[in-house]
């Protein structure tokens, strides 16, 4: 299949998608009534429409995040989810709430900031500890995240009490795309914008690292200092992202993993624009099961784990043929 | 172009101490024990390390084949346009020089070792005008090896080519030889490189016999 195929195919599904993401939820709407007048409007274009906007902006954006540290660190298994970036952010966006309850004012000021912080510091010890092995990384990256999610588990016992408003457990460990404004949705699409259009810029760079950190450096390219850059990048996009809807896991690990079976190449210049388009139906339809397709609503990562486990498993399995 | 006076230190030590010698148009062959530091002088030429002291005088592009690479699953188009330096037509036609015409969309992590050092050296020819090549024999069976051979000897008379190799077979199609050992580098003629020189720099044994029109080199294996 060729890029500009897939990313079509992408396109063409997010109007359907976006049809059922809409009717679906508490309250199933019949699109013959989005347009009518009373409850039905509110929850369509007030609260649902925002939210699915959310979910493929957000989709996109983690694919991107996934695909550029697949090839950045030659490692198959690695997303912001993995990394324990997502966790990290959690875990930072969670802290905001503690500040909050300390009586400092402007939480929205800091909330983003705290958890880009954490969330750097979670993929920086997860990178360091791995040091380049693909699946030491990944252990790291288990630990890391299992350290945060505690540290998140234990703070939320603390505040629940004393903050009710506070988003609860699930959210912060597997993610709900609800209650999201239009205004996130703008922060959103400027990120997811900003990450895509400078990743496809840099795609020609970036296959050159996946090739030879020495080529690279004789073409005047710092690849560690381009590597830090990027993982800057992508935690301050997964901490906006986790602070709005909890963590959302495994759609940065399998989008790109899909991308690259469809397309038979793994170079940042077809697997990067190819997972901007796919992330956005995959979240868009994630989404859309978990908020009631199956007839309750359960968190988003609980439906994207159950997609991208044969992924993994295919992945490995294609690892260890290579290895023979 | 030249190398003058260079030291370069690496992880608290000298590898380089004082290193001195000409570039010469056609093909220049480091040689040297492991560890003598070949690679740390292609890399400091192509100024990824700098030097503690002393200067490399080069002009033009730097054109660089690694010695190790990552098994990239990507078309070995995008692999010759990786980096972003020059157009698919001057990549495909340095591909057909090396004996690789119609290869540009096979699988790069898909092909043998010996044809993707070929891709790489298409790549490193393409880019430059000085052009670094890392061991680019290592590995190879008689008849890649020989290809890569045919490629250099071929291009030599347009690229000056730096490479640094075990394989002293190359010895017969070089113009210069650097001899790096214990930080230290002696430039001489290919015909120099004798017997005596040899031993001396390697520290076993190794006669040199002419046959067919040229020199094959036999290491004691039995001292
Ligand atoms: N990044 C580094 N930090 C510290 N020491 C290094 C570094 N790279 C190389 N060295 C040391 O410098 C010396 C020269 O290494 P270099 O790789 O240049 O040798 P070489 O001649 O290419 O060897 P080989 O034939 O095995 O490829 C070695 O002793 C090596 O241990
Ligand atoms: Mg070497």
């Amino acid at each position: 299949m060729r890029p500009g195929t897939l990313i079509l195919i992408s396109f063409l599904s997010i109007p359907p998608l976006t049809i059922l993401f809409l009717s679906t939820g508490a309250v199933f709407v019949p699109p013959d009534k989005f347009l009518a007048s009373g409850p039905y409007s509110l929850i369509v274009w007030e609260i649902r429409l925002p939210a699915a906007i959310a979910a493929a902006l957000i989709g996109s954006i983690l694919a991107v995040s996934g695909a550029v540290m697949q090839i950045l660190y030659r490692n198959p298994l690695l997303d912001p989810y993995i990394a324990g970036t997502a966790s990290g952010a959690a875990f930072g966006a969670l802290l905001a709430y503690l500040l909050a309850t300390a009586g400092r004012a402007y939480f929205f000021l800091y909330q983003v900031p705290l958890a880009f912080l954490f969330a750097a510091i979670a993929s920086a010890v997860t990178l360091a500890v791995g040091r380049g092995n693909v699946y030491a990384t990944v252990i790291a990256g288990v630990a890391v995240s299992y350290l945060f999610s505690a540290a998140t588990t234990i703070g939320l016992s603390y505040l629940s009490s004393r903050v009710p408003q506070i988003p609860p457990l699930a959210f912060w460990l597997f993610g709900y795309i609800d209650y999201v404004s239009y205004r996130v949705d703008a922060a959103l699409a400027a990120i997811a914008a900003a990450l895509a259009i400078a990743a496809i810029k840099e795609a020609r760079r970036m296959d050159l690292i996946a090739i030879s950190d020495e080529m690279a450096k004789v073409r005047r390219i710092r690849p560690d200092g381009y590597r830090l850059a990027w993982i800057s990048a992508i935690s301050l996009s997964t901490a906006l992202i986790v602070s709005q809807v909890g963590v959302i896991g495994f759609v940065g690990l399998m989008v790109p993993h899909v991308a690259r079976l469809a397309l038979r190449n793994g170079s940042a210049t077809a697997v990067i624009p190819a997972s901007a388009a796919l992330g956005a139906p995959v979240l868009l339809a994630s989404d859309a099961v978990a908020r009631g397709l199956l007839g309750f609503s359960a968190p988003v990562t609980a439906i994207t784990s159950i997609f991208s486990a044969p992924v993994i498993v295919l992945v490995l399995h294609a690892g260890k043929r290579a290895e023979r | 172009m030249q190398v003058r006076g260079l030291s370069v230190r690496l992880g608290g030590s000298y590898v380089l101490e004082d290193v001195s010698f000409d570039i010469v148009e056609g093909l220049n062959l480091v040689l040297g024990p492991n560890g003598a530091g070949k690679t740390t002088l292609l890399r400091t030429i192509a100024g990824i390390y700098k030097p503690v002291k002393g200067r490399v005088d080069v002009r033009g592009e730097v054109g660089y084949m690694p010695a190790e690479f990552a098994d990239a699953y990507m078309p070995v188009m995008d692999v010759l346009l990786a980096g972003g330096r020059r157009s698919p037509g001057r990549y495909l036609a340095w591909l057909k020089a090396v004996g690789l015409e119609g290869f540009e969309n096979r699988i790069f992590s898909e092909l043998s070792t010996g044809q993707k050092r070929l891709v790489l050296l298409a790549k490193a020819l393409a880019e430059g005008e000085l052009v670094l090549l890392d061991e680019p024999t290592a590995n190879l069976d008689p008849a890649h090896k020989a290809l890569i051979m045919g490629v250099l000897q071929r291009v030599k008379k347009l690229k000056t080519l730096v490479v640094a190799t075990h394989d002293l077979d190359l010895v017969n199609i070089a113009d210069n030889v650097i001899l790096l050992k214990g930080g230290s580098a002696i430039q001489m003629r290919p015909e120099e490189l004798n017997e005596k020189v040899l031993s001396a720099a390697y520290g076993i044994p190794i006669l040199v016999v002419e046959a067919d029109g040229r020199k094959l080199f036999l290491p004691r294996y039995d001292v």
